[in-house]
């Protein structure tokens, strides 16, 4: 049919740039239109041509985990898919059209659990949450809706979305302040809950987001304080990580240390450092010591990690829009799901 | 709507008014009539299929739970018995009814994930030939459907009926001889299970006075006229005892979904002290008590605040007037206070009440 | 066979239906102007029709026929009847409203009514309809059936709760002292007690304190107006056309008569609550109870005989339950308070003790303090009401002011700016178009009133209530309606210059009438009741007195001329007596007085020694005979009758002569000697008081012989008077 060649990145890409998609989504509609744009005649070519198409999408990206969480409920869907149509064409068609129609309903699922986490968030109930997460922003404006809430949001370095939250949620009319990272122990006292979003919910039952979640939710535990994950459905992840360095996201350049290096390079990092701001001053030395000692921004997150890993015993409840699960239910449904 | 019309029945209604003005209280007590009210219904009523059956049993439950949303056991009872009732009834029609194949999509198969029971074995037995909406004779598939679903209530019921018996079957597995076992409130199934233990074991029992029902002195009368050598100890000084006790068995008024439950307060006191001597908490419930609800952990609603009066004297005129007193029936004790629930249905860890309620109760009956 | 009867007839006994009346008018006006377009049982306490509440009391104790006696807004109660779930086929109680006459007036005039129609056949309880009560009624019933059983004359039982001596639910301005048989309960004297005048002191029948020798005398119990009445009771209300209220007529006459020979015994409710929304105060100290869950299994989250549900927060506030409330963020909602379904709650709004009804609106930075407002009113901004009670669809416009007390009718505006004065009642001015036969007194009011008043703001559609006692009326202030007593009965009124007042008064009084009974007995002429109103009522007594002693004076002459038996005179006197309601030693004196009278004067001494002998042997036992024997009373009388009659000179033979027909001893002498007004102290000067001097006298001198006589072994001590 047709003769240019289709890109999966690209297309993902395009998909991406509508606001209400989330990444796992996004990877499943890449796929669906691959699945349009595919020449394959058997199910075994198609099957692998979605591996494929699935493989080069988290080759491109740098934060694969609920991009894959996507990709692999769809290849695993497909796979399983009872094949009783009648002509392999009906049956990619109709796959297509499963495709789409998931995406559709799955749009309402941040709806449902607003709706699961609106009991538990009490009329006066002070939240802390973590980044910015469209579910989380769902789920507080419906709260808003009815209880008087108050936030606090991290500031989330290095990407620093708490400020985006933060703003979104004052233009809503929610009181809000920013906290930093490093206060979320001196804040947690006042918090009555925890509500955090999630790149993937993993087999374990524990939760992979934002780096700084961790943290908190260690922290919350130690106060006694509830840490509540949302997370949809298709975020659900096949994964098991033992500890943060399993997740596929750790590579050997992140908390790498840093051995003295030497001068030229050094030059090069420091003029690298500082684009745009004012220019060297006329007498001092590039090559001052101070100047040379200095980390910036940029350097600090390029050796940290972008998401990290909690465990389900620091974790109160999943909200998701097949039901509020413990960190137990969340691993019975993928083992039911990917072992059925 | 018909099922309304079923739901507004005298029997239903009386049991409503008497749930709501606490002239039945005690989960047992309340799992009983509504199942009694439940089975009159059913063979009281008319109806043509199987989700017409339901909707009356669930606008049953729901006219019951909203009498008395306190009270866990009844909405549980309904819960269980739409879960027998479907499962009878697809046991009946495997072969009638064929899964569509149109239906499974992509949500679907998220949801197959979810953990259920295992069917057991078709009863080969029990085929019986069902046919619903039959224009010529809507009663037919009421007819043919009854006995089983008479008996389905019926196991419920002897479940109910044998339930402190069968929570204290293994009591001489959990207690040792010349142990010391500290309990609180007054439970009839901790009372069971305490005896049935004396028989095996030469034990003693220190029962907190329960302040202020003070159904601890009634147990601990009962215990010692069965022979117990029985303690019994103000609520004040449970902390004070802990480090001597070896045991902590307690009762429940409704175990929750995430392991956590509902017990007499003061039960949270006896918890939190067992946890600073690292003494093992037990709880001794029937099955009936596991709800399907979250505990909101910090949501001071759930629990159940009865009369000021047992607390300070309606009389004390000038106190009345400038005290507010507060008496709650219930503590909400958290599921890692709580080392392990023994039921009818075995012994559990409280991380387990997940998939036990899983099993149990059907998802889309959560919320009647 | 007998005991198969026997046990028929128990079965019987439990196979009747528990019936119920409710009198579900108040026969008052204390809630005016709230209850100008509504019945009082209509009125929302905790956003539920108090009638409501009524019915869920009585259905938690299994009563399953209720008749609902109304009279003023009866359409309006039998349409709220007929919409309540009680309606309903599952609901197992069947009610009817029972349509009163327009011109029954009291509480007897409805138990007359009751009677005629015969609507009651077995023992019955009954209720007023302002009644939260958790109550186990039926045990209650089941106790009363039982004494029944045994007692056939038991024909009441009141239902009495326990309180303390002070108690926000006891009110004031309307209790009782009850005097109890401490074994049994069986109440054997009830005086009720006032707040203004101020019921100083209870008068208890002597012969009670003589025939039992343990009682409780209390004042700590609520009376709950929870009757468990036998069929009878009724029929005596139809005997009896005068009994106007329960309380103070019926059990009052039924315990002082003593030609019913009934018994009404109390049941003291340790458990449980009960209690009646009877006036303001009382409104809000029942809302309070019912939110401070002293009511349970009655409150707003179980059991609540409203529609709504409510969710129960820490600190005993109740938010409807179906998130339609919207709560400011900045708002801050009191402990104890009840909010209504979709009511809307400002920024800065402080809420505190407080009853919200549905579909309010309070507006930024109001206060509510300890107020009630009912369904639909509108507060704007920066507004405080404190202690109130707030109508239907009331608009307060901005920044008014509405202090205690404050009573404002339906469909009210007030403001902008508006500052009321404490105790302020206001109602709706009816437009033109209105129709007929409304109230009369709104009607007067609104000629008497100039369209605007500055006070209520600009906007106000409303009329000021007078808030001085009526004068035209001619106060009564036996009534317990009386203006100062209903102050009592009024929301945040303290009173405290009431009982300040009081003590003056009290005062007064006592030097007007140190002669109360059981204070000072000294042959009491006044009767308690009468004591501190003495001032004014003296004509009205004097004339009542005059005519009771004619009277009697009349009924004795007959049986005099007609030879009647001691016993059929003293019959007569006792009928006498309740039909004119005086006390006992009002008789007493008439029938001395009368005796006295009888006796002829007979100038040869040995002549009239034998004709005072003659009378006082025949007739000297009536004196006994009227009821309870006080012979220091008896002597009080005969000295002040002789003092002021021409048979003065017969003092000491009549005196001598009840002393030889044991009418009165030694000992009574001595006492009567003793008293102070024996010796006409106090008693303004003149004849009178001179002849009042010469008895005592000669009593002193009797006295002196009697001693003599006694101890005649011993050497005389005393001074040898001349004898008489």
């Amino acid at each position: 049919m047709t003769s240019t060649p289709f890109d999966v990145c690209s297309a993902y890409e395009h998909i991406l740039e509508d606001e209400n998609i989330s990444t796992p989504l996004a990877s499943i509609l890449a796929l669906v239109e691959l699945m349009e744009n595919s020449a394959a005649g058997t199910m075994f070519e198609l099957v692998k041509e979605l591996k494929d198409g699935a493989e080069a999408l988290k080759r491109q990206s740098s934060n694969s985990i609920s991009l894959s969480a996507g990709t692999e409920l769809f290849i695993e869907f497909v796979t399983l898919f009872p094949h009783d149509a009648s002509s392999f064409l009906e049956l990619k068609s109709e796959l297509i059209r499963q495709g789409h129609n998931y995406v559709t309903e799955a749009l309402s699922y941040r709806q449902k659990i607003a709706d699961l986490a609106f009991d538990f968030i009490k009329d006066g109930s002070i939240i802390l949450t973590h980044s910015y997460s469209r579910v989380v922003m769902q789920t507080l404006l419906w709260a808003h809706k009815r209880k008087r809430i108050s936030v606090f949001v991290t500031e989330a370095r290095p990407r620093g979305l708490g400020i985006k939250t933060a703003e979104k949620l004052t233009a809503a009319g929610i009181p809000s302040t920013v906290i930093l990272d490093s206060a979320v122990a001196y804040t947690m006292n006042m918090v009555d809950l925890v509500l955090v979003g999630s790149e993937a919910v993993v087999e374990s039952g524990g939760l992979v987001n934002a780096v700084g979640s961790n943290q908190i939710a260690i922290i919350a535990k130690a106060m006694n304080k509830p840490f509540y994950a949302l997370a949809e459905s298709y975020k659900f992840h096949r994964l098991f990580p033992l500890s943060q360095y399993d997740l596929p996201t750790h590579n050997s350049q992140l908390l790498s240390f840093s051995l003295p290096q030497g001068r030229t390079h050094r030059n090069s990092t420091a003029s690298r450092a500082r684009p745009g701001s004012n220019p060297p001053v006329a007498g001092i030395r590039p090559s001052d010591p101070a100047e040379d000692r200095k980390i910036t921004q940029e350097q600090i997150a390029r050796n940290n990690p972008d998401v990290d890993y909690t465990r389900p015993d620091l974790i109160s409840l999943v909200f998701s829009d097949v039901g509020s699960l413990t960190p137990e239910g969340v691993s019975q449904y993928l083992v039911g799901m990917f072992a059925g | 709507m018909a099922a309304n019309a079923v739901a507004d029945q005298r029997i239903v209604e009386n049991l409503a008014s008497r749930l709501r003005r606490r002239q039945v209280v005690g989960s047992r007590a309340s799992a009983l009539e509504t199942l009694l009210v439940i089975r009159q219904v059913v063979a009281k009523s008319r109806f043509s299929n199987f989700e017409q059956l339901v909707d009356i049993i669930r606008a049953v439950g729901r006219k019951l739970v909203e009498a008395q949303p306190k009270e866990h056991s009844v909405g549980n009872t309904v819960r269980k018995i739409l879960h027998h009732l479907r499962e009878e009834y697809n046991n009946a029609t495997r072969e009638v009814v064929p899964p569509l194949a149109g239906s499974f999509s992509i949500a679907k198969f998220v949801l197959q994930g979810q953990p259920r029971k295992q069917h057991t074995l078709v009863k080969a037995e029990n085929k019986l030939h069902l046919k619903g909406d039959d224009p010529n004779d809507p009663d037919s598939f009421a007819k043919t459907l009854k006995p089983v679903l008479m008996e389905a209530i019926q196991d419920a019921f002897d479940e109910l009926e044998t339930v402190y018996d069968n929570v204290a079957k293994n009591a001489r597995d959990h207690i040792h001889s010349d142990e010391i076992i500290l309990t609180i409130g007054a439970s009839r199934t901790v009372e069971t299970f305490l005896k049935t233990a004396s028989h095996y074991r030469k034990y003693t029992v220190i029962v907190a006075e329960t302040a202020p029902s003070f159904g601890g002195r009634d147990l601990a009368a009962s215990l010692s006229s069965a022979g117990i050598s029985t303690f019994l100890l103000p609520d004040s000084s449970i902390y004070a005892l802990m480090s001597r006790v070896n045991k902590v068995i307690l009762g429940a008024h409704a175990i929750l979904a995430n392991g956590g439950m509902f017990a007499t307060s003061g039960s949270m006191l006896v918890a939190s002290a067992a946890r600073v001597h690292s003494t093992p908490v037990v709880v001794c419930a029937g099955q009936y008590k596991l709800t399907p609800l979250w505990n909101l952990y910090h949501e001071y609603s759930q629990l159940d605040f009865g009369d000021p009066a047992k607390v300070l004297g309606f009389e004390e005129g000038d106190l009345v007037e400038k005290v507010d007193v507060v008496n709650p029936y219930y503590d909400y004790v958290p599921p890692d206070l709580i080392d392990a629930y023994l039921t009818n249905d075995g012994d559990h860890p409280p991380s387990s009440i997940y998939r036990l309620l899983k099993e149990m109760y059907d998802d889309e009956d959560t919320k009647l | 066979m007998a005991p198969k009867a026997d046990k028929e007839k128990l079965i019987n006994d439990e196979d009747d239906v528990l019936q119920a009346v409710i009198l579900a008018d108040s026969f008052n006006k204390r809630f005016k102007p709230l209850t100008t377009n509504k019945p009082r049982c209509l009125l929302k306490v905790a956003n539920a029709p108090l009638l409501d509440w009524t019915l869920e009391s009585l259905a938690l104790a299994g009563v399953q026929e209720i008749f609902v006696v109304c009279r003023s807004h009866s359409d309006l109660i039998k349409e709220a009847i007929a919409e309540s779930r009680w309606s309903r086929p599952g609901s197992g109680i069947r009610i009817v409203p029972i349509m009163l006459a327009r011109e029954s007036f009291s509480p007897g005039d409805a138990m007359r009514d009751i009677y005629t129609r015969g609507l009651v056949t077995s023992d019955f309880v009954l209720v007023m309809g302002d009644l939260v009560s958790n109550i186990r009624i039926d045990e209650v019933v089941k106790e009363h059936k039982e004494r029944r059983k045994t007692n056939k004359d038991a024909i009441m039982t009141m239902v009495v709760k326990e309180s303390g001596g002070r108690h926000r639910t006891k009110s004031k301005g309307d209790s009782a002292v009850f005097v109890l048989n401490s074994e049994t309960s069986e109440c054997l004297h009830y005086e009720p007690v006032t707040g203004y005048p101020a019921t100083k002191n209870v008068s208890i029948p002597r012969e009670i304190l003589a025939e039992h020798a343990e009682l409780d005398i209390r004042n700590d119990l609520i009376d709950c107006s929870i009757d468990i009445c036998s069929v009878e009771v009724p029929s005596l209300f139809q005997d009896n056309f005068d009994y106007l209220d329960l309380r103070r007529d019926f059990v009052r006459g039924v315990l002082t008569s003593d030609l019913l020979m009934k018994n009404i015994y109390c049941y003291i409710a340790k458990e449980g609550y009960a209690a009646r929304v009877k006036d303001t105060r009382s409104y809000e100290s029942v809302s309070k109870d019912i939110l401070s869950r002293w009511t349970f299994p009655l409150v707003p989250d179980n059991n609540y005989p409203g529609s709504t549900s409510y969710e129960h927060i820490r600190g005993n506030k109740y938010i409807a339950k179906d998130s339609s409330v919207t709560l400011g963020r900045t708002s801050k909602v009191g402990n104890n308070t009840l909010i209504g379904p979709s009511t809307n709650i400002s920024e800065d709004v402080h809420i505190t003790s407080s009853v919200i009804g549905q579909d309010c609106i309070i507006g930024a930075g109001s206060v509510i303090v300890d107020s009630y407002l009912f369904d639909g009113v509108v507060v704007g901004p920066e507004c405080v009401i404190e202690k109130s009670i707030i109508g239907e669809r009331v608009v307060i416009k901005d920044s008014c002011h509405i202090p205690r007390g404050c009573l404002v009718g339906d469909d009210v505006v007030v403001g902008p700016e508006a500052q009321l004065e404490p105790f302020d009642r206001l109602s709706k001015r009816r437009g033109e178009d209105d129709d007929d036969e409304e109230d009369s007194d709104v009607e007067e009011l609104e000629a008497s009133q100039p369209t605007s008043i500055a006070r209520l703001g600009d906007e106000s559609n409303a009329v000021l209530w007078p808030k001085t006692p009526p004068d035209d009326e001619g106060e009564d202030e036996d009534d317990v309606e009386n203006f100062r007593n209903l102050r009592f009965m009024r929301i945040g009124d303290t009173c405290s210059d009431l009982e300040e007042s009081e003590d003056e008064s009290d005062s007064e009084a006592e030097e007007d009438s140190s002669d109360e009974e059981g204070s000072v007995p000294s042959g009491a002429l006044s009767n308690v009741l009468d004591d501190s109103s003495a001032m004014n009522l003296a004509n009205a007594d004097a004339r009542a007195e005059g005519e009771f002693q004619r009277e009697v004076h009349a009924s004795l002459e007959r049986a005099f001329a007609e030879g009647h038996s001691v016993d059929n005179a003293a019959v007569e006197l006792k009928t006498l007596r309740m039909a004119s309601n005086v006390s006992l030693s009002r008789v007493r004196e008439a029938v001395v007085a009368s005796i006295v009278e009888k006796i002829r004067i007979v100038d040869d001494p040995a002549g009239q020694m034998k004709e005072i002998a003659s009378v006082i042997g025949r007739w000297g036992g009536l004196i006994d005979q009227i009821g309870g024997v006080d012979a220091v009373e008896s002597l009080s009388a005969l000295q002040m009758h002789c003092a002021s009659s021409e048979r003065m000179p017969l003092f000491g033979k009549i005196l001598g002569t009840f002393y030889n027909e044991d009418i009165v001893d030694e000992d009574d002498i001595q006492k009567w000697h003793l008293l102070p007004a024996s010796r006409g102290v106090g008693m303004a000067a003149g004849p009178e008081a001179d002849n009042v001097k010469k008895c005592w006298a000669i009593g002193k001198a009797m006295l002196a012989s009697l001693a003599a006589q006694d101890s005649e072994d011993e050497s005389g001590e005393e001074d040898d008077e001349e004898e008489d």
